[in-house]
């Protein structure tokens, strides 16, 4: 059941009606019902796996937490357990595409046929969750839940289980267990954040993801122009769908009272790769900064170590991501580009170049990024970049013909700039930290304008980018 | 609670309602444009004209890229009025009897369609844009036999088959044609014993052969090319002609079947381009015999 069906929306409705009519008490028991019925839609096996991985990680902080004196092995043991499920069903097939190519080198004929799963969708997620919650217990930041159900709840809890953001779980186990009433404000709020997140995904995301998938799913017939604007759109896209699907998460849990951390923070109008990531994915961001980077030694080292701590956490990031090459090149090329930002930045006398410079620089640099991430393959993903530019020395046929072969209807493109511009207004807003409740007229005469665009132009929603992670 | 209910409410209902009106204004100045269908509506204007064509080519999509209206001009002795299975017997009947009415002097029909076009009902995917759009109305619909009339009125409900602005709509919106489609489907099924349904290719082929004997005109039915190895049941096919009286036909239309490698289809369906040129040729051999 995707966020963007109607089934999603009844199932919403019904559960919101009957949560605020119940007493605070057992909402907990209707929320997990409602996160394992959701799971199961998706795939009803699979929600035994992420109720048995709640029990093991419930009963390991529990045994963390009263036998400090065995702890660190069974630290290890659960870690090792999460790590093995998520190999298992995520890094399986990659790990024997390496030795197949191996055997293949050293001239082997052999070749193992590799079983692959269907990967459970935001596993993950909440397997990066579980392990910190029990790696906090085990540091002793916070002590184990001794109710199962509200612990179950944070794990199962809908609104994040698919994609995030990655939210600890004391922080949700201290707001259900909470005597929470409703509030008309904070529910205005989430509605608008929902909305919000529907337009990203069902208006600017889909539409772009008509125009690149188009023309990355048949890169040979393109040249020019249209790669080059669909690297740009790419960058938008995966924004606008995943910062669209962190927007209805909060949202819907908005509607049930819960606050859940922001996951986006305008990343676009980051002025360095390190400042793009304290504003992208934040969740899992701040998972590698506070589990990875830090227990390495952080950037209190010496300097060919925080190199080698920087690197760490990008390539863990770009696996985190899909088990491929092109997601390991992606997060390679981040770090670099963060350890020579680093560089650069430590050396005095530098030239101060103006904001709005950097800012075009670091979109641009990740942009580019983005097409590794985006391609099947590494040849492929070379292809874009390096033809991206083909006749350009024609700039005035290098546009037309581009723009020509895009093939938007000139109302469509107008309109979409125009939720671009929208969504750049919003961005702007927040980033001055004025986000308000908008007035109802306003958000009807939005809503008419988005209706109008969706239904003559809207294309079949796929599902948001990040599930498949 | 009931607050916010009420701003949610009121954000929707006045969504909806902005959108509605500025749908119905925009309707009013330009007198509703056509969306969907465009051949439809070309050979619905075509077929009230008379250009003294003596014979008449209709049928599906494949007969559309043989006869395509841009190559009328090499013809100035047959009408290409072909457009597309989903309009059914149905909708080529509504053309034929329009025709002949503005055009006189017609002699000959060349209805050309694969057997699985010729034996096409009413669907949820295409019917209403193809069919009900363009050609269920006043005056076309008394061309129809009540029964089909209570069929498309039951599939597709009286307000959105019978009225034109519903129908200009839904051609504008393709999302809320998609959802009308599917909720109709999802109705239908809820209520399918309620469904009366007629036997509309045969009873149409009936009324064209009856149209055509009563003004003297010579029907003939077509296959159009289909590839090497397309199985249909010519058995059940030649018995629903039979009982229409029409055995003559269905003789000519097997004998009619061109078989070509899969290899000149695009989609295993329509033809490539490059062969269309011989297969119009080769067609218009059965319009000389």
């Amino acid at each position: 059941m995707l966020f963007q069906s109607f089934g999603f929306v009844l199932f919403l409705f019904l559960l919101w009606s009957c949560y605020w009519k119940m007493p605070s008490r057992y909402r907990w028991c209707l929320m997990l019902a409602a996160g394992c019925f959701y799971y199961s839609l998706w795939n009803f096996q699979y929600t035994l796996l992420v109720v048995f991985i709640s029990g093991i990680t419930y009963i390991a902080a529990r045994v963390i937490d009263h036998r400090r004196d065995r702890k660190r092995p069974v630290l290890i043991v659960y870690i090792v357990l999460e790590l093995a499920i998520l190999c298992l069903f995520k890094y399986v097939g990659f790990l024997g595409s390496i030795v197949n190519d191996i055997l293949h080198i050293l001239g082997s004929s052999k070749e193992f046929s590799v079983f692959q799963w269907i990967l459970p969708v935001g596993i993950s997620f909440y397997i990066f969750q579980t392990i910190a919650y029990v790696a906090d217990v085990y540091l002793g930041k916070t002590p184990a839940e001794r109710h199962f159900g509200y612990f179950a709840e944070s794990v199962i809890f809908f609104p994040i289980l698919l994609a995030g953001p990655i939210e600890k779980i004391p922080f949700l186990t201290a707001q259900f267990k909470k005597e929470m009433s409703f509030s008309y404000e904070g529910s205005c709020r989430a509605f608008q954040r929902i909305l919000l997140g529907y337009m990203k995904k069902l208006i600017i995301a889909d539409s772009l993801a008509a125009i690149t998938g188009q023309i990355y799913s048949n890169i040979g017939g393109y040249v020019g122009f249209p790669l080059l604007i669909a690297i740009f759109l790419y960058a938008i896209e995966i924004y606008c769908d995943f910062s669209g699907y962190s927007d209805i998460a909060i949202g819907t849990a908005g509607l049930f009272g819960i606050s859940i951390h922001e996951n986006f923070k305008q990343p676009y109008f980051a002025d360095s790769i390190k400042d793009f990531w304290k504003r992208w994915h934040i969740s899992l961001t701040s998972w590698f900064r506070e589990y990875v980077y830090i227990p390495l030694g952080g950037n209190r080292v010496a300097a060919w170590k925080q190199v080698r701590n920087v690197m760490c956490v990008y390539v863990l990031s770009g696996l985190w991501h899909g088990a491929d090459w092109t997601f390991l090149a992606w997060g390679g090329m981040n770090g670099i580009a963060q350890v020579l930002e680093n560089v650069f930045y430590k050396r005095k006398h530098t030239i101060r170049v103006p904001k709005i410079i950097r800012q075009v620089i670091v979109f641009v640099l990740v942009s580019i990024m983005w097409v590794f991430f985006r391609m099947e393959s590494m040849a492929d993903a070379v292809f874009v970049l390096a033809h991206c530019f083909d006749g350009v020395g024609a700039l005035g046929a290098y546009l037309q013909f581009g723009i020509s072969q895009l093939g938007i209807p000139r109302m469509q493109g107008c309109l979409l700039a125009a939720f671009l511009l929208l969504l750049f207004w919003i961005d702007r807003e927040k980033e001055k930290g004025a986000e308000k409740v908008l007035n109802g007229i306003f958000v009807s005469i939005l809503l008419a304008v988005g209706m109008f665009y969706y239904l003559r132009y809207g294309i079949d929603s796929s599902a948001f980018i990040y599930f498949q992670f | 609670m009931k607050k916010f209910l009420g701003r949610i409410i009121f954000i929707w209902i006045g969504a909806a309602a902005m959108f509605l009106l500025i749908n119905v204004a925009y309707y009013k100045f330009t007198g509703g444009s056509r969306n969907v269908a465009s051949e439809v509506y070309e050979a619905l204007e075509r077929a009230g004209r008379n250009e003294g064509y003596t014979k008449l080519v209709l049928g599906d999509s494949v007969a559309r890229q043989i006869f395509a209206p841009q190559y009328q001009e090499e013809d100035d002795e047959t009408c290409y009025l072909a457009t597309n299975q989903a309009i059914m017997t149905a909708g080529n009947y509504i053309l034929l009897e329009r025709f002949i009415e503005n055009n006189p002097q017609l002699e000959e029909v060349y209805y050309i369609a694969r057997p699985d076009s010729l034996m096409s009902e009413v669907n949820f995917v295409y019917t209403y844009s193809y069919f009900v759009t363009p050609l269920y109305r006043e005056p076309l619909t008394q061309c129809l036999e009540a029964g089909t009339k209570e069929d498309i009125d039951f599939m597709f409900g009286r307000l959105f088959a019978q009225h034109e602005f519903p129908k200009w709509l839904l051609g504008r919106y393709p999302k809320l044609l998609d959802l009308y489609q599917n909720t109709c489907r999802n109705l239908v099924q809820i209520r399918k014993h309620e469904y009366k349904g007629t036997d509309m290719p045969f009873v149409y082929i009936q009324k064209m052969k009856a149209i055509c004997d009563e003004h003297h005109i010579v029907l003939h039915i077509l296959s159009s090319p289909l590839p090497n190895g397309f199985e249909y049941d010519a058995g059940q096919m030649k018995q629903r002609f039979v009982s229409c009286g029409a055995e003559k036909i269905f003789e000519e239309f097997e004998k009619s079947i061109i078989y070509v490698d899969e290899e000149n289809f695009v989609d295993g369906i329509h033809m490539e381009d490059s062969y269309l040129d011989e297969m119009r040729i080769e067609m218009k051999t059965h319009f000389q015999e």
